[in-house]
């Protein structure tokens, strides 16, 4: 799928959302910054929206002002207010999201995060950082088409 | 006592029948012996006369079962003179002071016989005058109670470990023993008529419970229970009570019996086991609350350890894809090093983790045979080509009670370990078995690899140290001490024996405490 990258920041502004989006529910700065990275270095055609509260993330995604679905939500677990389990939990269970393709981001592999992501919907576990080598191997598992990264 | 000794008088037969009987029964007794002893043998009669002479004093008492000894003595002097004309003086002794002993057991005999036949009293109980009323008729006709019934009155009255007393059908006290004087603190006269509630505290008074028990007595014929009660002084005291209705043959409710024992040092006991118990409760509550706090530190340390970890392998990641025209050589080699240095830092906290995990659950003992163990993790080194041309001797060995996976770990490190420390020998072998030292098992990993010098020994099991440098030999240098960690789960230990450049052989025991 080819969608132009809008040529300026005004322009991003005026016409939101023409591509699709990728939220990103976040709150350290570096994680940010290397996810922000990987979208753009793998050429991914997507806007993204960084939340980094978990509190936001929960009123971003099921507030009224809510108009266009994200394609995919790359979620941390440990944020502020509300965890990120609780979000995928709230995911879940709503009708309207059940069916958002979520990856969970995390920087400890050894213990019950994984099994308890698993257990309660999430599509993938991805360990940090991400690159944009993970990415696009994310996004392609998922089969997300609207994100496929630019062929040129 | 309530009679007198000296008058016994049998509830059977009158004394004059008694005489009779005694009498009529030697008689009896010779003749039958006159007939057929003969035929039978001249010996055996006396166990006949012992019979005779029990049966008198059974029937009649003391004085009678004398009688019938004198009479069949005597009887059978005659008896033999006349009819055998030999005498055997030695066994017509023992016959009598067989005999004699017979008749000196017949009052305990006739007691015994009393006991059995309680209860005996005549009517029903009513007030405790009446009582008394009654046993002093008893005692002016001179025959109101037997000697054994005395004798067992006496009994009960002087158990000092439990208040045994007679409740009429109202609960009014009409006896009283020591032990209840003892336990209750009232002497009989303060308390012989009165009610038995007394012995209860004021919040089971306004419950009901005394008369609720008494009715559970009289309904079921048995009630027991156990509960503080009051003493005379006013302290309580923890009583353990078992309430009989006793009724006569046509059922008609007599009274009742009473056993009280005093359990308050039982019960301070149970008490304080009790409280014992819930302190072990608490600490164990207390223990998981320190696991639950050890699985929290773990998994901060995963995270917020690992967190800045992957963000410094990242970036260095970033910079070296990103800038890679703008940096030279040697630029791009310190950036490899930062993330060699952050990749090494990541697997050292994993064994970290990986370590307090091993060590924190609880053991999952069973029996486990390290021979076959070994197998299978020399199978899985081979087919992971980690093992190549080393020549593997697996011993039998006797079978430990231990954590299947644990022991496993162990082994799996000190496998691994002398794999790596041999590869480079000219014909790598290692050794598994078991050697017996002053009675005990002790298992081996020996292999004929780099060795270590053995003044560093100590510092082996160390989380990690590292006897070689971690270019010759990979590794973290935490397996040896993760061993030691599980072994010492285990009840036992691990130590080496080493010289440098002539292997290693590594020892090691499980259950055996005593060992360190």
């Amino acid at each position: 799928m080819q969608v132009k990258v809008p040529p300026s920041s005004l322009l991003l502004e005026t016409q939101p959302l023409t591509n699709p989006l990728i939220l990103l529910i976040e709150n350290e700065p570096a994680d940010v910054l290397l996810t922000q990275r990987a979208v753009r270095k793998g050429e991914i055609n997507a806007e993204m929206r960084v939340l980094n509260d978990g509190l936001d993330a929960l009123e971003f995604l099921f507030g009224s002002e809510m108009e266009t679905l994200p394609a995919l939500v790359l979620l941390d677990l440990h944020l502020p207010r509300v965890s990120g389990l609780h979000i995928l939990q709230r995911i879940r269970a709503t009708d309207e999201t059940r069916l958002l393709p979520v990856a969970v981001l995390s920087s400890s592999e050894l213990l019950d995060d994984r099994e308890q992501s698993a257990a309660l919907g999430a599509d993938l576990y991805v360990e940090k950082p991400i690159t944009p080598t993970k990415l696009s191997a994310l996004i392609k598992q998922l089969g997300i088409d609207a994100l496929a990264p630019n062929n040129g | 006592m309530a009679t007198s000794v000296t008058t016994p008088v049998s509830p059977r037969l009158s004394k004059s029948a008694a005489y009779t009987f005694a009498v009529i029964a030697s008689l009896a007794a010779l003749i039958a012996k006159w007939l057929l002893f003969p035929s039978i043998g001249l010996d055996s009669r006396y166990l006949l006369f012992v019979g005779v002479v029990s049966a008198a004093g059974w029937m009649g008492g003391l004085r009678p079962a004398l009688l019938t000894l004198g009479l069949i003595g005597l009887g059978d002097l005659l008896v033999i003179g006349v009819q055998h004309q030999i005498f055997n003086a030695a066994d017509w002794l023992l016959f009598m002071i067989v005999g004699g002993f017979v008749t000196a057991m017949s009052p305990v005999q006739r007691y015994s016989q009393e006991v059995i036949d309680l209860p005996h009293p005549p009517k029903p109980l009513h007030h405790n005058e009446q009582f008394h009323q009654e046993q002093e008729r008893h005692r002016e006709t001179g025959a109101a109670l037997s000697v054994s019934q005395g004798m067992f009155e006496q009994l009960v009255k002087s158990v000092e470990d439990y208040a045994i007393f007679m409740l009429n059908p109202e609960g009014i006290v009409i006896t009283w023993n020591l032990g209840a004087k003892r336990i209750k603190g009232y002497e009989d006269y303060e308390i012989i008529g009165s009610s038995f509630t007394r012995f209860y505290s004021p919040e089971d008074l306004s419950t009901g419970k005394p008369l609720r028990g008494l009715k559970k007595a009289r309904d079921e014929g048995h009630f027991e229970d156990e509960g503080w009660r009051v003493r005379k002084d006013g302290t309580r005291f923890w009583a353990s009570v078992v309430i009989t209705a006793i009724r006569d043959e046509h059922g008609t409710l007599l009274g009742f019996a009473k056993v009280t024992r005093d359990n308050t040092q039982r019960r301070i006991a149970e008490q304080a086991l009790q409280q014992a118990k819930n302190e072990l409760e608490q600490r164990v509550l207390e223990r998981s609350a320190a696991n639950k706090e050890l699985e929290a530190f773990s998994y901060s340390v995963s995270h917020d350890l690992r967190a800045p970890l992957r963000h410094l392998i990242g970036f260095s990641l970033a910079l070296r894809e990103d800038y890679d025209d703008k940096l030279d050589e040697e630029g791009k080699t310190y950036l490899r090093y930062i993330e060699e240095a952050g990749q090494r830092m990541e697997g050292l906290i994993d064994e970290l983790l990986k370590l307090s995990q091993l060590t924190s659950g609880p053991l999952d003992i069973d029996e486990v045979d390290l021979t076959r163990l070994t197998k299978e993790i020399v199978a899985e080194l081979e087919a992971l080509n980690l093992a190549h041309k080393v020549k593997f001797i697996v011993e039998d060995t006797p079978q430990v009670w231990g954590d299947l996976t644990l022991l496993r770990v162990v082994l799996y490190n000190l496998l691994e370990n002398a794999v790596k420390f041999s590869m480079r020998a000219d014909e790598p072998e290692i050794n598994f078995g078991s050697e017996m030292w002053d009675g005990r098992t002790v298992y081996y990993v020996r292999d004929n690899g780099v060795g270590f010098d053995t003044k560093y020994a100590d510092r082996l099991f160390g989380p990690f140290q590292r006897l070689h440098a971690k270019e010759d030999f990979a590794g973290t240098g935490i397996g040896l001490a993760t061993c030691q960690r599980i072994l010492r789960r285990h009840g036992g230990r691990i130590w080496a024996d080493a010289h440098a450049g002539q292997g290693a052989t590594f020892f090691f025991t499980i259950g055996d405490a005593a060992v360190d």
